[in-house]
């Protein structure tokens, strides 16, 4: 390349980069969120080698009409042998306690992640998720601090359109798939 | 066999700074071309947040994997496109550039994907809280994963076995063989850049773009370096009709068949042959033309160096032959100045010789200058004296043993150096384009004297034939 051109790339490429840099401050926390998670640094801290059990339930109830209905103090003694580290553990079916009839229910598939299967149900009240449940949550090798996070990046989506957890991508996809096969059924 | 009916020489001929400008123009395109589309895929990076809370050494690694795996990948499909010999790379660099620059790019891509690997690896370790190998072991597991290792062991094997000493201590069989599985690397290393690419996965922008890259170099290199040589091997179907002896280590090969005007190409090109026989058909040997383009045949002279060129000696009438090209920028098409000096060492000559039948030129206007052995054994030889009689150019032979050091002239015992012989024998040198053909390390030496006797940066042309 001939000097004057190198000079003018370097500056515009500089320009590029410093710009997509700012750019980049204000993006969401689509990424990274599971290595240096915003909230409950505990999740990371988790010992490895616990797998979670399959067919635990673990839910995070957004504050709408259907989740304000399950009961979040009642500790669940059965559901405590789960090691996710989730904002509440509820009982299984909260189908039959919600009183608003907009309120539907659905399940997804069971996805293979690499790390064991992930099944999710969903529910939405009025189009808008509410509520995430899993029905299968496997994930070895530290996998499973990932799943609340997945759960809230998803009602905060409305979907499965938010970034992957870099360290627990396997996982993410396989959250993902199980989701939209569930959003797919409404 | 004496060549003796020499084509019609270009009737006009560009000459001028405006066309050396174009070309500048043209290759800083090119290049300013490559290096956006590495700020592009950087950006994308930093703009989706890449650099943002680095508070944690895992959360730094995935930065480090990340960036490296998109720069590496971003590099490697330029490294691909630089060696699939694409017209338009080799119009604005020339094959030898070209090919320098691809050998150049294969290190730093190896140490970004091993940076890449690496990064990851530990990253997940982390995370997971285990050991660094039971982490890898567990994502072997997952068969994309799998694949990519794959990939990488590919490409230690290809960047270890170019390396220099690797390289004489293998075959160019093994090595070429070794080099196919580069393509491999690249195919298998996909699945997972899809499915896990944190910077691909859901985001549209970054997704089409590595498709539309992906895809680019695919059609580049199926069209231009598998069927477009098909396809145009069989329009032509030439063969080989005449193995016409030149010198005692030296024979020129006829090619005939159809439509061979057609063919197209310029003097000073060369043409990757492929001789279509069980044995030798997969490997390509590159030939320069040593007579202009022209109606009724193609003619390589190849001289016998102990290696591949040792079976064009005894080609059969008949042969199939198969051409990929013609490439290289060893042509009147550089040209930039009305005087040409043409400088051939043994078998240089058959550019040259191919050059001085086709350029546009006045009598007095181009010299030749043919380093020779001994003028009873030199190729060529008497066509190169017929056309210099002939369009009243100037041949110079320096016949005989080398002169003293680094002279790349013939020993004269005069004392004098190289430029002060050089300015005696062509004393418009300074004004001229220099066209260069010979061994490497005489090609720098014709190059280093061409420099000091004033000759333009731009105005020095060379072909090497070291392979």
């Amino acid at each position: 390349m001939r000097k004057s051109t190198k000079t003018a790339v370097g500056a515009i490429s500089l320009g590029i980069l410093g710009l997509s840099y700012q750019l980049g401050t204000t993006a969401t926390a689509s990424t990274g969120g599971f290595a240096s998670p915003t909230e409950s640094a505990s999740a990371v801290s988790e010992p490895a080698a616990s797998a979670t059990p399959q067919a635990s339930e673990a839910t995070v109830a957004q504050g709408s009409s259907a989740g304000s209905e399950s009961v979040n103090t009642a500790p669940q003694p059965a559901a405590s042998t789960s090691s996710s580290p989730v904002a509440s553990a509820t009982p299984a079916p909260s189908k039959s306690a919600t009183a608003s009839g907009s309120s539907v229910t659905k399940t997804g598939d069971s996805i293979e992640s690499g790390f064991g299967p992930v099944q999710v149900k969903v529910t939405k009240v009025s189009g808008k998720i509410t509520e995430i449940t899993y029905l299968q949550s496997v994930a070895t090798h530290g996998r499973a601090a990932a799943f609340p996070y997945l759960v809230q990046y998803a009602i905060q989506a409305n979907g499965s359109s938010f970034g992957n957890l870099s360290g627990a991508t396997y996982t993410t996809n396989a959250f993902k798939q199980s989701l939209e096969s569930a959003l797919a059924k409404f | 066999m004496i060549q003796t009916a020499f084509v019609q020489p270009n009737q006009r001929v560009r000459l001028g700074m405006k066309k050396f400008l174009e070309l500048k123009r043209g290759q800083d395109f090119i290049e300013g071309l490559a290096w956006f589309s590495v700020i592009a895929v950087t950006a994308m990076f930093l703009i989706d947040g890449g650099l943002q809370s680095l508070s944690e050494p895992s959360a730094i690694l995935g930065a480090v994997d990340r960036l490296t795996a998109l720069i590496a990948t971003n590099l490697l499909l330029i490294d691909i496109l630089l060696i699939a010999r694409l017209p338009w790379i080799d119009h604005y660099y020339g094959h030898d550039r070209a090919t320098t620059a691809h050998k150049k790019l294969g290190k730093p891509i190896l140490y970004l994907v091993l940076a890449h690997f690496i990064a990851s690896v530990v990253q997940y370790a982390m995370v997971a809280n285990v050991d660094v190998i039971t982490e890898f072991i567990s994502l072997l597991s997952i068969w994309d994963i799998l694949l990519a290792t794959g990939a990488l062991v590919l490409m230690i094997l290809v960047v270890v076995t170019s390396l220099n000493f690797a390289r004489k201590a293998i075959t160019y069989e093994a090595w070429y063989l070794v080099h196919i599985f580069a393509y491999g690397a690249v195919l298998l290393a996909i699945p997972h850049q899809f499915s896990t690419g944190t910077d691909i996965a859901g985001k549209p922008i970054a997704l089409t773009y590595w498709i539309a890259f992906y895809l680019f170099v695919l059609v580049n290199v199926v069209w231009y370096r598998i069927l477009r040589p098909i396809v145009r091997g069989v329009r032509h179907s030439l063969r080989v009709s005449t193995v016409a002896r030149e010198s005692s280590d030296a024979v020129s090969i006829y090619l005939t068949g159809k439509n061979v005007a057609k063919l197209g190409g310029a003097a000073g090109q060369f043409y990757l042959v492929r001789i279509l026989t069980a044995r030798d058909w997969w490997r390509p040997h590159p030939f320069s033309i040593s007579a202009a383009p022209n109606d009724r045949f193609v003619r390589f002279t190849v001289a016998d160096r102990g290696d591949d060129t040792k079976l064009m000696q005894s080609l059969k009438p008949g042969t199939p032959v198969m051409l990929e090209g013609p490439y290289g920028v060893f042509t009147e098409e550089r040209r930039t100045r009305e005087k040409v000096v043409l400088v051939a060492a043994g078998i240089g000559i058959p550019p040259v010789r191919a050059l001085a039948e086709q350029m546009a030129a006045r009598p007095h206007d181009v010299t030749i200058i043919y380093r020779l052995r001994d003028q009873n054994d030199a190729p060529l030889l008497a066509e190169t004296r017929a056309l210099a009689e002939k369009r009243g150019f100037k041949l110079i032979e320096l016949e005989g043993r080398r002169g003293v050091g680094t002279s790349w002239m013939n020993a004269d015992y005069s004392g004098r150096n190289d430029l002060h012989r050089l300015l005696d024998l062509a004393p418009d040198v300074a004004e001229s384009d220099v066209y260069i053909c010979g061994p490497t390390p005489w090609t720098r030496s014709v190059e280093k004297t061409m420099r000091a006797a004033g000759v333009e940066e731009r105005s020095i042309h060379a072909e090497e034939f070291a392979w």
